[in-house]
């Protein structure tokens, strides 16, 4: 949403950055439309042209192997895929025991430990509740919406 | 990329929301990188169909007016494509650093076209800045091992 290190990322590494993502969406056997809407908002920010889009979006349909996305990507690609993963997994509200695993493998292939995956968890709540403070500014909060999300994530 | 509210609204709201970006990316005759990406994820979230983002894709090439696109923020009844539309223009507006003089007072002559405190555009505009802290820690996080 705001200015990010993917714009430094070459067109390989955001390709394999938004196929993470689709994997994470489909890692619990689920796709619900907040997690289109995410991966349709990464493919934006990650100006992956159109008609490539489209061919992403076909392997939506499809279980995808992490290990040969993953291949020859940067570590800096791939841990800015695990920041937006864990956003990816929080849409539907609640992260899955299989999300959780699907994050865990990834931070090992980018060096990273469960350590820093729990802070990752911490910022995307952070977020969360940035994007509500502009909802609270503009009178836009949803009946419930903050309760909901405390009791989920 | 979080999870917005955006998505909810009735899809020709929608594509009244992302016309009003659309007015904005233009509003200095040249879209940055930064703009144009941020101007593709709003329309990712917004879920906008592949023949609407193309319509909205051909206003940066003929770009609306303002008053066009305020007209067609109208039709939302309680005013929320309205709202987040402003917002986001905020968030567009800062997208390359810094808001002009000239981004600002058109904010402000949208926030009050839809009826809103010229003060809303100043708390968004902290709300943003608060935004860049919050990336900035997420790359911080990433960075530590």
């Amino acid at each position: 949403m705001l200015p990010d290190a993917i714009d430094f990322l070459e067109n390989d590494d955001r390709e394999g950055y938004v196929r993470i993502l689709i994997a994470m969406a489909g890692a619990d056997g689920t796709l619900v439309r907040e997690e289109t809407a995410a991966i349709e908002a990464a493919m934006g920010r990650a100006l992956i042209p159109p008609g490539k889009r489209d061919m992403l979006r076909q392997e939506l349909k499809i279980k995808l192997d992490i290990e040969n996305i993953i291949e020859g990507m940067s570590d800096v690609a791939i841990r800015l895929a695990l920041r937006d993963a864990t956003i990816v997994g929080a849409c539907d509200g609640e992260f899955q025991e299989e999300e959780v695993q699907f994050l865990l493998n990834l931070a090992k292939y980018c060096d990273l430990e469960e350590k820093d995956l729990n802070r990752i968890f911490k910022w995307v709540d952070e977020g969360w509740t940035w994007l509500q403070e502009s909802r609270e500014w503009l009178n836009l909060i949803i009946e419930d919406e903050s309760e909901k999300y405390e009791d989920e994530l | 990329m979080l999870p917005d509210t955006l998505h909810t609204l009735p899809q020709n709201e929608r594509f009244a929301y992302a016309k009003l970006l659309a007015f904005i990316a233009k509003i200095d005759n040249d879209v940055t990188v930064d703009e144009m990406a941020m101007f593709e994820q709003r329309m990712g979230t917004a879920l906008l169909s592949p023949n609407q983002r193309a319509a909205i894709r051909d206003y940066l090439q003929n770009p609306p007016t303002l008053a066009e696109c305020l007209e067609d923020l109208k039709i939302s009844s309680d005013g929320k494509a309205g709202k987040l539309a402003l917002r986001d223009a905020i968030m567009m507006s800062a997208a390359d650093g810094t808001v002009d003089e000239d981004e600002f007072d058109v904010l402000l002559q949208i926030a009050s076209g839809l009826g809103m405190e010229d003060s809303v555009v100043d708390d968004l505009l902290d709300w943003v800045m608060d935004g860049y802290d919050w990336m900035d820690r997420g790359i911080k996080i990433l960075d530590a091992s």
